[in-house]
């Protein structure tokens, strides 16, 4: 069976009755962590609800300072990503405790096909250039209005931090060489 | 003289996980440098040049081969790795392109190997735990502990539910019949131990 889309699931959305979608919304508030509940059990009607009702869900912490996004990954499909980005929002550079994007937490746990929805968004100028599809070109680039506001922080993985080109690292340690001299 | 890959620093083969590191850096080099595609790939040719790179793998670097790799349409051949790689070594220096994260298993399999009597490497297998889990034990250099990955499946039946996959990775040694291991749930970073008694599993093919 073929997986439905994030237009079939909003045309059934709309067939609910407002009681009943907002049923739905509430469960993001059973308690102050509930929307990762809804990540993690796969209920996607209750997240699409919840987060349509109230997109500030959308940048929620964990224990992990893990945002809904870094947990996305487990749903193979991808929808549950389209659900926490389809409204432009900061999740994509929020780091978390491990100082990883949810980009690197979908890679380190090879879950590459969601990792690649996530990567453009991450990276939304470089992505706008060689998108074709006008209407992902104009998602990319309201990610990338917010990236700009957000004063484009940083995006290199944690583990890379180090990646410097190499007159710049031998620069640094001449410099570190000139200070411990001095001192 | 011909250009020397190996003498260069350069793989004899990139797997998934390498291209995604050579991916990535290239992304955060392309957005440094501030310009559209095409004229970085052409930055990114001039500064191999020097090394005598031949005109056939230069030819591999245009910007089409690079946005069908970035919008996952095509997976460019070899030469175009080793391009990428090459640059990635001359600019920065970067000749590891595995995970750290190698170093961090591979210390946690020697430690679980020490505090354990008479470990030995388990056998490479594919193991069916439940209807929704399965382990596969992997092959590793280490006489004493390998590296096991877990998939955890959990279903959801409700109208548009998804299917959660949940991954771990880590080690295991084997103690007789028994098969400890450590894993680590790769999102949220949780250690879970698990002892399983190898008579007692579904093997579900050989690896």
């Amino acid at each position: 069976m073929s997986e439905p889309s994030l237009d079939e699931l909003k045309r059934y959305v709309d067939s609910l009755a407002p009681e009943q979608q907002n049923a739905h919304a509430q469960k993001a508030h059973a308690h102050d962590k509930s929307v990762f509940d809804l990540v993690k059990s796969g209920d996607r009607v209750g997240l699409y609800c919840a987060v349509k009702q109230n997109p500030t869900l959308l940048q929620q912490r964990d224990e992990n300072n893990m945002t809904p996004l870094h947990h996305a990954g487990g749903d193979k499909s991808g929808m549950t990503h389209d659900i926490l980005t389809e409204a432009p929002n900061n999740a994509p550079w929020i780091r978390d405790k491990f100082n990883r994007l949810p980009l690197d937490v979908m890679r380190e746990a090879g879950q590459h096909q969601v990792a690649n929805k996530v990567e453009p968004l991450t990276y939304p100028s470089q992505f706008k250039q060689i998108e074709d599809n006008l209407d992902k070109a104009m998602h990319l680039k309201a990610y990338e209005e917010r990236y700009r506001t957000l004063e484009r922080p940083d995006t290199m993985p944690a583990h890379m931090k180090g990646f410097k080109p190499k007159e710049m690292a031998q620069g640094f340690k001449q410099n570190q060489k000139g200070n411990e001299r001095e001192r | 003289m011909s250009f020397d890959a190996q003498a260069n620093g350069l793989y004899s083969h990139y797997n998934l996980e390498q291209q995604q590191v050579i991916k990535r850096l290239m992304l955060e080099d392309w957005k440094k440098s501030g310009t559209k595609l095409p004229t970085y790939m052409k930055l990114v040719a001039r500064f191999i040049m020097p090394v005598k790179v031949s005109d056939e793998w230069l030819k591999k670097l245009s910007h089409q081969t690079m946005a069908k790799m970035l919008s996952n349409a095509s997976t460019p051949r070899y030469e175009f790795w080793a391009c990428l790689h090459l640059y990635l070594i001359k600019k920065y220096q970067l000749m590891d392109l595995n995970h750290n994260q190698d170093n961090e298993f591979d210390r946690l399999g020697h430690s679980l190997a020490a505090f354990g009597k008479n470990c030995i490497k388990p056998k490479p297998s594919f193991y069916r735990l439940s209807d929704n889990e399965t382990l596969v034990i992997h092959d590793t250099d280490s006489k004493s502990f390998t590296r096991v990955a877990k998939t955890s499946i959990k279903p959801n039946a409700e109208p548009f539910g998804a299917v959660i996959e949940t991954h771990y990775q880590g080690v295991a040694t084997q103690q007789g019949d028994k098969l400890v291991t450590v894993l680590k749930d790769m999102v949220n970073g949780q250690i879970i131990n698990g002892d399983y008694m190898l008579s007692e599993l579904t093997q579900a093919q050989t690896v």
